[in-house]
Formats: C-alpha cells, structure tokens, sequence
C-alpha cells in the first residue's frame, strides 16, 4: 500500500514545475559535515545547476536525522523530499529535465558503470580516510589511482565525459559551436574530485594521487568556473567560498 | 467506640452464715456475688511496653519513630486510637504484608497495676516481589514484567525495576525510594528510564533516556517536589508522510531541567470527587544546567468540587500553562502543549487542536481549558448498593484554546489571543470508575467553535484515563 502511495505521490509531483524555494539540506559546513557528506553533496548541487533548477543550500545540525533515508544531502522540493543523487537524478527526471536523454543504451550503461566506479573507488577511500586515518593506506591509495587513470583515459582531452551534441549553440571561442552538456556522472566526478583536492586532511596523500592527473584538476576548475561562480557573492551557499578550504584557482 | 466495661478479678466479701450441709432446716439466705464494674474509659493507664514481634530486617529506629506516640496514651480509648494510628502508619511504609495488634495488661515483676503492654506482631515483605502483566492498548499489545526489592537496607528504601515489551516499542524504568526515617511524607527518589512513545497525531516518534532526580516534602497543607532531570532525546518521523515541520524537529538533543510542583489536594478522592478541591501548579525551567533547551514552563490544574441534592456532585476544573522559550532557538514539538481528546476537550480527537501542518499536530505554547460537569448517579439506579454504584451519569461542557504567543507584545495581546477562536463543546455521558486510580468515560459529544485544521470526533466518543478535564 505505502509503495502504491509513493508511486502516485511521485506521478503527482512529476506534474508539478519546479518551484522557486527548493532546498537542498546538509549538515554544517565548517564544523560539522564529513568529507564524504561534502562530496556527495556537492555532487547534488553540481547536477541541479548542470540542469538550470535552481536550489538553495541550507545548513542544520540534524540533517541526517531529516532525511528519510538518513543519508544527505536530501532536496526538500515542493510537497517531496528526496535524498541522495540518484532518487534526486529520477526525481528530476520525472520533472522532465536530464541530462542523460540523448545517450544511446550502450553509453547509458556505460555511464552508470563509471558512476559505480566512483562510488565504490573514491567514495569508499573518502569514508577511509575519515574514519581511520592509518598509516597502512596504500591499498586504498591503489584504487583511488586506478580510479582517477580510469576516469583520465575515459575524459582524455573532452570537456565532460559524454559529449553529446545537443539542441542549441553556444558561442565560444568566438565562433558558434555545438552545444555540449554535461551528464550526472560529470557532477558526481566533480563532487568527489572537488572535495578531496579542497579539503585540508591530516595528510596529503590523496589530494596528491588526484593531482598526477591533470586533465581531472582541468576538469574541475571548469566545472566551478562555469556552474559556481556566478554564486560567489551568496556566501552562505556557495562552494567554492568556504573558509576552512582552499579553492582550486589559487 | 463506646464504654468499656469490665469485671474486677479480685474475690468478692460474702455476707451471710456459713453453710452447713445442705438439706439442713437451716435458712438459706442467697448472696448475690456484687458485680464491681469500673468504666476503663477514664482510667488512667500507662503504656510500659511495647513489643515488635516478627521484624527481621527491619531496623529499630525507624519503627520507634512510628510508634512513639503509643507511649503517650493515657487511657484505654487513647490506646486503642494510638495503636490504630500506629498500625496505619506502619502500613504506610510498604514493608510489612500484615500488622496486628495485641493489648494486654502487664505481666512481670516491674508491673504497674494500670500498665499496659502492647504487642504489634508483623510479617514483613519477602525481600523480592514480582509481577507480570499483560496490557492490551491502541493497537499494540505489550507485556509488562515488574520487580520490587522492598525494605532493601532495612529503612524502608525501594527498589523498583519495570520493563515493558510491546509490539511496538520497549520501555525500562529503574527507580530508588528512599522516605526520611519518621517522616514518610519526605522522601527522595532517583530514577533512570528509557521510554519509548508513538504520537500519530502528529507523525512523531520520541525516545527519552534519562535520569532524575526528585525530593518530596510537605509544607502544612501542601505537599511540594522539587525535581532534577536530564533526558536524551531522539525525535523521528512515524510515517513516510510525515509533515516537513515535524521532519525538521528529527535528531537528537538533551534536556537538563529543574522543576517544582506544588499540590493542594483536599478532595475525598482522585477519582469522582464528591467534595473538595484540588490544586496543582507546576514549573520548569530547562538549560540552565546544561542541555541543548532552554525554556521555562508554567501550568497548572485546578478542580473544585461540591455536593448537591439528590446525590449529584458539580465539579468544575481549569487547566493552563505557557511555554516561554529562553534564548533564540523555537521550542521543540517534545514541549509544547496540546490539546483535545477524550480526557481534555471533548468532541475532538486526541490532540488534535491548534496549530498544525499537513495534518500533523504540532502543539502550542500556550493553551487553557475548563470544564464544568455535573455528575448524577444513574437514571432508575439499577445494581444499587453493587456494582451500580461504580457508575455515574455525566452531563458536561468543556473549552478551551492552544496556540502560540508573541512574546513581544504585552499580557493584553496574549489574553486576547487565547480569548480569540475558542473551541468548546457540550454532551453527555456515563462514567465508570477503576478503582481509585482510573475512568472510563462513554460520552455523546456536540464540539463547536471548530477551527479549519482541527479534528473532530462528534457522536460518540470513549475515553480512558487517569486525569480527565
């Protein structure tokens, strides 16, 4: 009976636009969330600004504990609560915006394989490393490299991962050229990729496995650039203004 | 009590000629032997003894407290009260299953003529009691398994373990007793729970850990609890569907707060009342020994009650309170006051007055309600004398109000706004009395003054409980 509701729940809200005062909770942000938190919803707040849906951060000591699923970062849109990024990516789907429409099958698929990659590699490494800052840390720092040489190889000299053309120019470079999007696996690479280069650990070692690649630091300053810092001057919201971290511009 | 009267023992002087053989031609001249009744009532008596058989564990000092006013008696009558008074007081310490007494004149060598011995023979408790219920409520089923440990130094100190196993949830509660030795009515305690509570009124699950501490003492009339508590707190959602007000309140915080309680009570009993009133006033104030609300609160509850012909009782009651939040954080919906049901407004379901959203309840800081009831025995008193008598007719009309204040404006504003949308109601019913502790009440509810958000139950309405407005 619950699931039935939740489906119609869902279908009526698909049919909703999207409202003005959405917001996405986390906990807070210099004292309170985790590394791994920080990623996950930094990659959230990257794929609502790749789709144009405007949302804004809000900070409670009791995030975790509002969420229905307990995980944040969770949107609160409308009548609908929604946690983690992929319910958010559906939920967004049912709306009508994504990213990832004009993908064939085989690149879909390829898509949500990278997409687990990321999470099993590099979150997995995140959850390590806050919890248990040891000194015997190589074999994570082993697959937080293949991961960043697997996500290198798959970006090579593109702007995002999947460039598919889509409708629209846009002017660059002084000539009009096609329009490429970014997809859902763009922002959880950036999530994941910002904040292991921006937060200040107990050790380097991480940071430094990241930085070998330089086509991923490309990667993210061009993401921020282009979807964070038109935010700069709303302090309370944006990522790249926080005290405790460094920005990748410097 | 009325005149005792008793035959002296000592050997009557016999008048009259000694008797022969019988069959003699001698006159028989009867003697009726003199009955010599003396009037104990005022003779004067000393108590010299009084003996405790059957203490085992029991310490001394604290049974001379209760009994040294036996001493005092001076004559029978006052014997047998003190003795009476004695034995009550001795019950009233819940260590003893049975207390008898036993007056008899003293024997011995150091024996007064009007001395008197009195002898209290007692069984006390075992030093471990056990019990195990079972409870059936809405929805839930639960099993409850208690532990006693009576009398444990011997001063009349309790220990007291309770755990509840429910479809539900699980609640514990470990608690320490401790009367001051001659003073029952002063006590400590010491308490260390976990309770768990599902309000579906408003979406919301609570888990309290805690501990308290709490000290009773009478002053005069009045008896008066002075109490420390420290709660861990975890708030969480009931339902999927939760409203988002209640989602925000979710986590985890702790309550640090002392609290004093006053209580008039001079009513017959707790349960329908036939004469008497009751007073209770009640405050809190949270934060200042640490914890994450600050807040202070005030309510209080007040009943008065008179006897009119024919065996009908008016009873008429006034509850109130406010919730003032210290500081620059909102109240949590764990505080707040609600309102409505079948032991408070009548004709509206359980709490479910005031402010809410999306249909969940989310309490106010400030609320009133009053009632004014006339209680009759039943119409053609059927099962007199019996079990009829546990029930009562009841005719009723309840009001009230809950909302939140603005702090800022003055005691007009607020008077004005409790005054503003007032919900009441009217009907009728039968009560049946629980022994002395609860009430069942089937009424026919007629609730007015209905606000747009407010839930109704008119028609019929049952309701169980031990404190009904």
């Amino acid at each position: 009976m619950a699931l039935a509701a939740e489906a119609f729940m869902t279908q009526l809200a698909a049919a909703e636009p999207w409202p003005e005062n959405a917001a996405l909770y986390q906990q807070l942000k210099d004292e309170q969330i985790l590394l791994s938190d920080n990623a996950s919803s930094l990659a959230v707040q990257a794929f609502l600004q790749m789709c144009n849906l405007p949302v804004r951060v809000v900070c409670r000591a009791n995030a975790e504990y509002m969420s229905p699923s307990g995980k944040v970062p969770f949107i609160h849109v409308g009548n609908q609560v929604v946690s983690e990024l992929g319910p958010i990516v559906q939920f967004v789907k049912a709306k009508g915006h994504s990213l990832s429409d004009g993908l064939d099958e085989v690149q879909k698929a390829e898509m949500k394989a990278y997409m687990e990659l990321v999470n099993n590699m590099l979150l997995t490494a995140e959850l390590y490393l806050q919890w248990c800052d040891d000194v015997t840390v190589e074999e994570v720092l082993e697959d937080v490299d293949q991961c960043c040489q697997a996500l290198s190889q798959r970006l090579g000299t593109q702007p995002y991962f999947f460039n598919k053309q889509c409708k629209g120019l846009t002017f660059q470079y002084r000539r009009l050229v096609p329009k490429i999007r970014p997809t859902e696996l763009d922002a959880l690479v950036f999530g994941h990729l910002f904040t292991i280069l921006t937060t200040q650990l107990t050790s380097d070692e991480l940071s430094e496995k990241v930085k070998n690649y330089s086509n991923l630091i490309a990667f993210c300053r061009r993401i921020e650039q282009q979807y964070f810092e038109g935010h700069d001057k709303d302090s309370s919201s944006s990522a790249t203004s926080r005290s405790a971290k460094r920005s990748l511009l410097r | 009590m009325g005149t005792v009267h008793a035959r002296s023992l000592e050997p009557l002087p016999m008048s009259g000629p000694d008797f022969g053989a019988l069959g003699e031609e001698a006159e028989l001249v009867e003697v009726e032997p003199e009955a010599k009744q003396e009037i104990l009532e005022n003779k004067d008596v000393v108590v010299q003894h009084v003996h405790f058989d059957g203490l085992g564990r029991t310490k001394d000092d604290i049974i001379m407290y209760e009994i040294c006013d036996v001493f005092k008696a001076k004559n029978l009558i006052d014997v047998m009260k003190k003795s009476h008074e004695a034995r009550e007081k001795l019950l009233r310490l819940g260590i003893f299953r049975q207390v008898e007494v036993l007056i008899d004149t003293c024997q011995g060598d150091d024996a007064l003529p009007n001395g008197l011995d009195v002898t209290f023979e007692v069984t006390e408790l075992r030093r471990l009691t056990g019990s195990y219920n079972t409870m059936v409520g809405n929805n839930e089923g639960s099993m409850v398994l208690g532990l006693k440990f009576p009398n444990l130094f011997g001063r009349a100190e309790k220990v007291t373990f309770q755990f509840s196993y429910g479809t539900k949830e699980t609640s514990y509660g470990l608690s320490f007793f401790k009367p001051q030795p001659g003073n029952f009515e002063r006590n400590f305690s010491v308490n260390l729970y976990k309770v768990t509570g599902q309000f579906p009124w408003s979406s919301l699950r609570e888990t309290d850990r805690g501990v308290s501490t709490e000290f009773n003492f009478p002053i005069w009339k009045t008896n008066h609890t002075l109490k420390w508590e420290g709660v861990w707190r975890e708030l969480g959602c009931l339902a999927r569907t939760a409203s988002f007000s209640v989602r925000e309140e979710s986590g985890h915080s702790l309550k640090s707060s002392l609290s004093h309680a006053m209580v008039i009570d001079s009513r017959n009993s707790s349960i329908l009342p036939r004469r008497g009133a009751l007073l209770k006033i009640n405050q809190e104030l949270a934060g200042y020994t640490g914890g994450d609300v600050s807040f202070l609160k005030e309510d209080f509850e007040f009943q008065l009650n008179k006897q009119l012909l024919w065996d009908s009782v008016f009873s008429a009651s006034l509850w109130g309170g406010m919730l003032v939040p210290i500081g620059d954080k909102p109240s949590s919906i764990a505080d707040r006051f609600y309102l409505g049901g079948p032991t408070s407004v009548r004709g509206f379901s359980m709490y479910s007055i005031g402010p809410q959203s999306e249909g969940d309840y989310l309490g106010g800081e400030a609320y009133w309600a009053g009632g004014l009831h006339l209680y009759t025995p039943l119409p053609f008193r059927p099962g007199r004398g019996g079990f009829g008598d546990l029930f009562r007719t009841h005719f009723f009309l309840n009001a009230g109000n809950l909302c939140n204040l603005n702090y800022g404006d003055g005691p007009r504003a607020h008077l004005q706004k409790l005054a503003e949308y007032i919900r009441w109601s009217y009907g009728a019913g039968i009560v049946l009395r629980l022994g002395n502790i609860a009430r069942l009440e089937l009424n026919y509810c007629f609730p007015m003054g209905v606000q747009s958000g407010d839930r109704i139950c008119d028609g019929v309405q049952f309701g169980a409980g031990i404190r009904f407005l």
